[in-house]
């Protein structure tokens, strides 16, 4: 066959068509089934749902995607539109040139070195979270561990209250999930209501910082404070929008990747083992856990008409790729639906790539490394409760809401 | 010509994943705020299996191992 005879598909083409919809938490439970039968199928698939939109499960599509950002422009990640949203997450849901300024910004404040300088507290944080769990059979592992672990090192990081962490958590529960069990309208109306709070809180945190930055060290607040975008100072605006991207990024994402590794290592005690056995292999387990469960499918605009996996699309299409997809691609992982604590080599995409590479990445691994080992050290044992299974939910931030463990006891 | 093997990353693909300082931090560091990887020495033989695994191990294949001759050296 000549290149001339290579037909694209196009939006029509029966053979790529589904009805998959990452905001159905019905699917949570079979979602990487999911998955591979649309990546075996139609790794560029067309999906009905919120007006037509193109679903991309391959691993070597994802990366371009990512590395071709003129094409696939950012200007909304989510899918459908978040209601009432009516700027852009800086600097998420921006193209270079304004992404480079914003993301230089934000760039220092998360340096490998400025993060390591954060292991002691860390440390601090979670021998605190493991003391509360000492002398209990049960606890949910969400509100003891995965929630406020990622809440306090936050708070820690920008100077504010860790007493806060409560708090923030229930905010970012709430422009995540909204009012799970409700209608779709007061689903909207808790996650705005959330997300003025959240701004609220920040703005009260910034005046703080303005009325007497002495009083302030180093900390992030005061270097957002301090920013310009090229010769003008940073507006309020940018501050807060800046800082609820980065609350959201690196809550729920983090507290997902702990609790998921957590109810994989509860269910499979021999993988566990493998990490109370040897402390060695951490560093890779945490690679291998962050590669088995992927939480994020990000969206992205076609801003060009462009083929991709064989697909055509047209400027204005709207495009959702789904991290925890790529990571189990077969064409670049072997028994890719198998978890290997000592997987080698494994560039895993939980992170992403390219540009818009996630910034807290180097603070996560921390966060997830000595998670792991310190758990394990005083909890080598634990399991599910068999009679409260854990509350998974799906969306473009896959999420655990609870994970009852028995501690103690292993299956 | 002598051949020469060196470990080189394209700055113009990485994005600071990091990887590379993680497997082979005798051979890579963080050289900037992002995070980008940078050669701070070329493998000797018994770290060539390390090289080659910041190679594989790299999300954005910004990592390569190029075989130099002396004269490509001395060019560049």
């Amino acid at each position: 066959m000549t290149i001339n005879e290579v037909r694209a598909h196009t939006a029509d083409d029966p053979d790529i068509q589904c009805d998959f919809d990452i905001h159905d938490h019905s699917q949570a439970g079979q979602i990487y089934e999911i998955y591979d039968d649309l990546r075996s199928r139609c790794p560029v698939a067309h999906s009905s749902k919120h007006g037509g939109y193109w679903l991309v499960t391959s691993y070597d599509e994802t990366k371009e995607i990512y590395r071709n950002h003129e094409v696939f422009s950012s200007g909304h990640t989510n899918l459908p539109r978040i209601p009432g949203q009516e700027s852009p997450m800086l600097p998420l849901e921006t193209d270079p040139p304004e992404h480079s300024v914003y993301r230089k910004l934000l760039t220092p404040l998360f340096s490998p070195p400025r993060m390591r300088a954060l292991e002691t507290e860390i440390d601090t944080i979670i021998d605190r979270l493991l003391a509360d769990m000492d002398g209990k059979r049960e606890v949910d592992f969400i509100e003891a561990f995965a929630k406020p672990l990622p809440a306090t090192v936050f708070l820690e990081m920008m100077g504010w209250p860790h007493d806060d962490a409560d708090m923030l958590c229930e905010l970012v529960d709430g422009i995540v999930l909204g009012s799970p069990g409700t209608t779709e309208e007061e689903v909207a109306e808790r996650k705005e209501e959330a997300a003025t709070l959240a701004y609220a809180y920040f703005a009260e945190m910034l005046d703080d910082r303005m009325e007497c930055p002495e009083r302030y060290p180093d900390d992030i607040t005061a270097q957002l404070v301090q920013g310009t975008f090229e010769d003008r100072d940073l507006t309020q605006f940018e501050i807060l929008n800046m800082l609820f991207l980065v609350m959201i990024a690196g809550l729920d994402t983090v507290q997902g990747a702990l609790a998921h590794s957590v109810m994989y290592f509860a269910e499979h005690p021999e993988t566990r083992r493998q990490i109370v056995g040897d402390p060695d292999i951490i560093e890779s387990a945490v690679e291998e856990m962050l590669r088995w469960e992927a939480a994020v499918a990000p969206a992205r605009d076609v801003v060009q008409d462009t083929v991709l996996g064989g697909v055509e699309m047209k400027a204005g299409d709207h495009l959702m790729f789904c991290l925890g997809a790529a990571n189990r691609d077969p064409a670049k992982f072997e028994n890719a639906d198998t978890v290997d604590l000592t997987r080698e080599p494994n560039p895993h995409l939980a992170f992403g790539a390219g540009i818009h590479r996630c910034i807290g990445s180097h603070l996560a691994r921390i966060e997830m490394r000595l998670a792991f080992s310190k758990l394990h050290e005083r909890f080598p044992d634990y399991r599910l409760d068999p009679d409260r299974p854990p509350q998974v939910h799906l969306s473009q931030i896959k999420g655990v809401e609870t994970l009852p463990l028995i501690l103690g006891e292993s299956i | 010509m002598t051949e020469i093997t060196g470990l080189a990353i394209d700055h113009t693909v990485c994005s600071g994943h990091g990887r590379c300082y993680a497997v082979a931090p005798e051979l890579f560091e963080p050289g900037d705020d992002e995070g980008r990887g940078h050669v701070v020495a070329q493998p000797t033989v018994d770290q060539m299996d390390d090289a080659h695994r910041a190679v594989q191990n790299c999300p954005e294949q910004a990592v390569s191992i190029q075989t130099l001759t002396a004269d490509d050296k001395e060019n560049a």
